[in-house]
């Protein structure tokens, strides 16, 4: 399984990004047409995976992380209120692995969770440890631009 | 596990480059700071719920709940009245972008800080000397030593 190291290396926490089946991580394509459809809601999101989580931990803000399926998934939530009343919701839903935070798929929000984000989920959570055990976890970073922050 | 610089991770590093560079994220980030910090109070014994923080300032649950999803670009004075309502003050920090702050809280009353024992010469005797200040000797016809004690006092002054 290939993964995106979102956080960069030597964080307190480390946050992945799955590459899905069909070789595409549909987390960050996903923050890159969220950054050009809803620039609060991608800001709001790359925060959370960038700052927060590998410096401090998990927020233990239920406004801004909680448990989408027993202690098993997790998601990310940011909110952008489009008028007054009406708002937009971004999530990404995760999981645990010690201090790694593995993100397997984000969608946009506007009810309940779809069923199908949080199967999809779970199908990844299972791909990922079945694979950690046959030591084919491939970490790919791009440290050529910017330094890390 | 492999771990290695790929062609194609270098989209999503921009991405997040490019997101960073913006002054939103950086307004969400002071945002973050207070939603996440008062959500620890809240989780605090004993419990404060959002619909009882909305009782405490006398507007709607739905307002509370609003200011703190991060969905809002909350104004000094509700960010004062929110901490206030449950007993806290708004601290502000302000470091370069980037780098891990920790914020260590300490009675006034009680023990001297311990950054305050790292100040020059805390312990004893002396903590500054003219010999410290760029004026010429010439000009200078005493010398002046500080302790610890006076420190302080001045501080208290």
């Amino acid at each position: 399984m290939k993964l995106f190291d979102v956080a960069g290396p030597g964080r307190h926490f480390s946050v992945w990004a799955i590459f899905n089946e069909d070789g595409h991580c549909q987390v960050m394509e996903k923050m890159r047409k969220v950054s050009r459809e809803y620039q609060d809601l991608a800001q709001q999101m790359a925060l959370l995976l960038y700052e927060e989580v590998p410096n401090n931990g998990p927020p233990e803000d239920p406004m801004r992380l909680h448990e989408l399926y027993g202690e098993l998934i997790y998601e990310f939530l940011a909110v952008e209120f489009v008028t007054q009343t009406e708002r937009k919701g971004f999530r990404i839903a995760c999981f645990f692995d010690g201090l790694i935070v593995v993100c397997t798929n984000a969608f946009y929000k506007t009810g309940t969770t779809p069923r199908d984000q949080v199967n999809l989920s779970l199908r990844e959570r299972e791909r990922y440890f079945r694979d950690k055990d046959l030591g084919r976890l491939d970490l790919i970073d791009w440290p050529g631009g910017k330094e890390h922050g | 596990m492999v771990s290695r610089v790929a062609e194609e991770a270098k989209p999503f590093r921009e991405v997040l480059d490019q997101l960073r560079a913006q002054p939103g994220y950086w307004k969400h980030f002071t945002i973050l700071q207070f939603t996440t910090a008062m959500a620890r109070l809240m989780n605090k014994p004993p419990r404060v719920s959002g619909k009882k923080l909305a009782g405490l300032l006398g507007v709607t649950p739905p307002s509370v709940s609003k200011a703190l999803s991060g969905g809002e670009n909350l104004t000094i004075e509700t960010m004062t009245k929110m901490a206030g309502a449950l007993g806290a003050a708004v601290h502000i920090h302000v470091a370069e972008k980037g780098v891990l702050v920790r914020w260590n809280e300490e009675a006034v009353e009680g023990p001297i800080p311990e950054a305050a024992r790292s100040f020059p010469g805390f312990q004893s005797r002396p903590v500054y000397t003219t010999n410290d200040l760029a004026v010429p000797d010439h000009h200078l016809s005493f010398r002046i030593e500080l302790t610890g004690a006076d420190v302080r006092a001045a501080g208290n002054g």
